[in-house]
C-alpha cells in the first residue's frame, strides 16, 4: 500500500498540470477576492475595527473548505488516468488486491488534500499575521474540521469518479465542481442572500458545513469587535447572511449540529467505500 | 502448466469468446494467432484474471497465479514519467521482493537485455525497443515460470525483435519458462512449439506448425510459359488441380516430387519453373478464407 501510494504521490507532483489544475478554483477564487470580491464585501458591512481582517478571514475559511475539496479531486485524476491507459492492470496482476489499489488512491488524494489545505493554511496564518496583527490560533477543532472535511471530500469524490471511464468525463465533473463550489461555501454569494430553498439545498450539501465552522474557528477575534459595534440584531443578521451560522426555517443550526452533520457524513461515506470494496 | 476448458466471455450482445479450451505444456513456446478481434487478448485477461469468465475454467500447475505468471501486454503499461528504475523498483515491491534482492535482479536483467545504461532514462522518452525491454524485464522480475507476451514485438523494427527474441530464447533454454505468445508476426509463430488459430472467438484450428502445415499444405508449382493453352492440355491427363494465369500455369501438388511428372509432360512448351512451400501464413490465411467461404455459403 506504502510503495502505492508513494508511487501515485510521485506521478502527480511530476505532473505540473495536475499540481495547477488542483489548486484552480483557489486560485480563481484569491483572483475575485483581490479584483473585487473584497471590495464588495467590504462596501457593505458596517465600519468596524478589523473590517479588512473580518473580509479575508470569511473569504479564507471559505478557500480552505474548497481546498479540501478540490485538492482531493485534482489527486484523483491519477486514479482514471490509471484505468483509462490500463496501468492498473499492470498493477493488479501483482501479489496486490484490488481493494488494496483502491483504498491506495483513497489514501493518497486524502494526502494530497491535506498536503495543499496545510499550506494554504500556513500562507492564511503568515498573512494574517503579517497583515492585521492577528494569530490563528491552531485549535484541535480546527485540525479535526481539515482533517474530517478533506477525508469526507476525498471519499465522495472517489465514489462519483468510480464510475468514470474517461478522462474527460473526469474532466467534465472537475469543471462542474470547481464551479459550484465556490458557490456551495457561500464565497461567490453569501448564503443569507439567496432564496430559501437554495439555502436549504446548500445546507445539505457537506461543504457548506465544513465551510460553517471553518468560518466559526477562524473569525473568533474579527467577530468580537463586530459585535461590540453593532446593535445585537444587526450582527446577527450579518453573519446569518454570510453564513457564519445556518437557518433551517426559523431554526438557528447549532455548530454541534454542522459537526455532527459532517462526521454523519463521512461515515456513511467511509462504510460505503469499505462495502464496496470488501469482496475485491 | 496451463488448462483452458469450455472458456466463454460475453460483452453485451457481442460473444467475444466462445467455448475455447487449450493446454500448454511446461517449458514449451505456445503461439495464438488470429485476427483483430478475434479474442486473444479477451482470452489472457481472464488467464490473468482480470476478467472473469461467464463459463469455463482455468487452471495453473506450479503455484499462485500472481507468482508463476508475467505478463508483457500489448501496449506499455509502465509510468511514462518515472525512469526505467524507478518503474521496476515499484514493481518488485509489488511483488514483495525486498529492496537489496530487487536491486541484483534488476541489474542482472539489464545487463542481459543489454539496456543497464539507460536505467536512468525516463520510460517515457525511451525508443520502442528500450520501452519493450523494460516491459519484458518487469515480466520477469518475480522470476515467474510462465511467461505472457500479447504482441510483444509489433511495431519494433527487425533488429529489436531479433534481439528481444534472442534474449527469450535464451531464458527458455536457461529457465526451462514456458512461453505463451500472441503475435501477428508469422515467421514468429512459425519458431514455436504450438500453434492455436482463433477467430471470432473460437478456435478454428490447433496444432504444432509443421501439423498445420502438412494438413494445410498447398504446393504451388509456377510453370512459366507462352502457351498456356498446350501446357493446359498437358495437365488434363495427370490428377493434378491447376489454374492458368497470363503467362504462368499455377499447379496445386502435394510433395515436390509431384513436380518431376508434370515438368516432364509439359517440358516442351514451358521456359521455366518454381516451387512455393506453404508457411504458416499461408495456413493462416487458408483457414481464415475457408471460415469466410463457410460464411458466405
Amino acid at each position: 500500500m506504502i510503495t502505492l501510494i508513494r508511487r501515485h504521490m510521485k506521478l502527480f507532483f511530476k505532473d505540473k498540470a495536475s499540481v495547477f489544475f488542483s489548486l484552480l478554483s483557489v486560485f480563481i477564487i484569491i483572483a475575485l477576492y483581490l479584483l473585487f470580491l473584497s471590495e464588495n464585501m467590504s462596501s457593505s458591512l458596517p465600519t468596524f475595527d478589523q473590517r479588512a481582517a473580518f473580509v479575508f478571514l470569511w473569504m479564507f475559511a471559505g478557500i480552505l473548505a474548497v481546498t479540501t475539496a478540490t485538492a482531493p479531486l485534482g489527486a484523483l485524476g491519477k486514479f482514471i488516468e490509471d484505468r483509462v491507459g490500463k496501468k492498473s492492470e499492470d498493477l493488479l496482476i501483482t501479489k496486490i488486491k484490488k481493494r488494496t489499489l483502491a483504498y491506495s488512491y483513497v489514501f493518497y488524494s486524502f494526502i494530497i488534500g491535506l498536503i495543499f489545505t496545510v499550506l494554504l493554511f500556513v500562507f492564511g496564518f503568515i498573512y494574517t499575521y503579517g497583515k492585521f496583527s492577528i494569530t490563528l490560533e491552531l485549535s484541535f477543532s480546527l485540525v479535526a474540521v481539515l482533517v474530517i472535511s478533506t477525508l469526507m471530500h476525498t471519499l465522495l469524490f472517489y465514489l462519483i469518479t468510480s464510475s468514470l471511464r474517461t478522462m474527460s468525463a473526469f474532466s467534465g465533473f472537475s469543471t462542474i465542481v470547481g464551479t459550484l463550489i465556490g458557490f456551495l461555501a457561500g464565497i461567490y454569494i453569501p448564503i443569507g442572500v439567496l432564496p430559501i430553498y437554495l439555502q436549504k439545498i446548500m445546507i445539505l450539501f457537506p461543504t457548506t458545513q465544513s465551510a460553517v465552522l471553518l468560518r466559526d474557528l477562524l473569525m473568533t477575534d474579527v467577530l468580537e469587535p463586530m459585535k461590540h459595534h453593532l446593535p445585537n440584531e444587526a450582527y446577527e443578521e450579518i453573519i446569518k447572511t454570510l453564513g457564519v451560522t445556518l437557518q433551517w426555517n426559523d431554526q438557528v443550526l447549532s455548530n454541534q449540529f454542522s459537526w455532527m452533520y459532517l462526521l454523519g457524513v463521512t461515515i456513511v461515506l467511509v462504510v460505503v467505500v469499505l462495502v464496496r470494496n470488501r469482496n475485491t | 502448466m496451463l488448462r483452458v476448458s469450455g472458456l466463454s466471455k460475453s460483452f453485451g450482445a457481442i460473444q467475444a469468446v466462445k467455448d475455447v479450451s487449450f493446454h500448454v505444456e511446461k517449458g514449451t513456446t505456445f503461439a495464438f494467432l488470429g485476427t483483430n478481434g478475434a479474442g486473444k487478448s479477451t482470452v489472457i485477461h481472464m488467464i490473468i484474471d482480470l476478467l472473469k469468465p461467464d463459463a469455463g475454467k482455468i487452471a495453473f500447475t506450479g503455484g499462485v497465479l500472481q507468482e508463476v505468471t508475467g505478463v508483457v501486454f500489448q501496449t506499455h503499461r509502465l509510468d511514462e514519467e518515472l525512469t526505467i528504475e524507478e518503474n521496476l523498483m515499484i514493481r518488485a515491491k509489488l511483488y514483495g521482493i525486498p529492496k537489496q534482492k530487487a536491486k541484483q535482479r534488476i541489474d542482472e536483467l539489464l545487463a542481459l537485455t543489454h539496456i543497464s545504461t539507460k536505467r536512468d532514462r525516463v520510460y517515457g522518452k525511451c525508443s520502442g525497443g528500450e520501452k519493450r525491454k523494460t516491459d519484458i524485464i518487469r515480466a520477469l522480475l518475480h522470476r515467474p515460470d510462465f511467461l505472457i507476451l500479447d504482441e510483444p514485438t509489433t511495431g519494433l523494427d527487425a533488429e529489436s525483435r531479433e534481439e528481444i527474441w534472442a534474449f527469450l530464447n535464451k531464458l527458455q533454454q536457461d529457465q526451462g519458462l514456458t512461453i505463451f505468445l500472441t503475435t501477428h508476426y508469422i515467421e514468429e509463430a512459425e519458431q514455436v512449439d504450438y500453434v492455436l488459430i482463433m477467430h471470432e472467438g473460437k478456435v478454428e484450428v490447433e496444432g504444432t506448425p509443421a501439423e498445420l502445415k502438412a494438413q494445410y499444405t498447398k504446393m504451388i508449382l509456377t510453370l512459366h510459359t507462352t502457351d498456356k493453352k498446350k501446357v493446359a492440355d498437358s495437365l488434363q491427363t495427370t490428377p493434378y488441380a491447376f489454374e492458368c494465369d497470363y503467362d504462368k500455369v499455377f499447379v496445386e501438388i502435394h510433395k515436390n516430387k509431384d513436380a518431376i511428372a508434370i515438368l516432364q509432360k509439359t517440358e516442351d512448351f514451358i521456359d521455366d519453373f518454381s516451387i512455393e512451400e506453404t508457411n504458416l501464413e499461408n495456413v493462416f490465411l487458408e483457414v481464415t478464407k475457408q471460415i469466410k467461404t463457410r460464411l458466405i455459403i
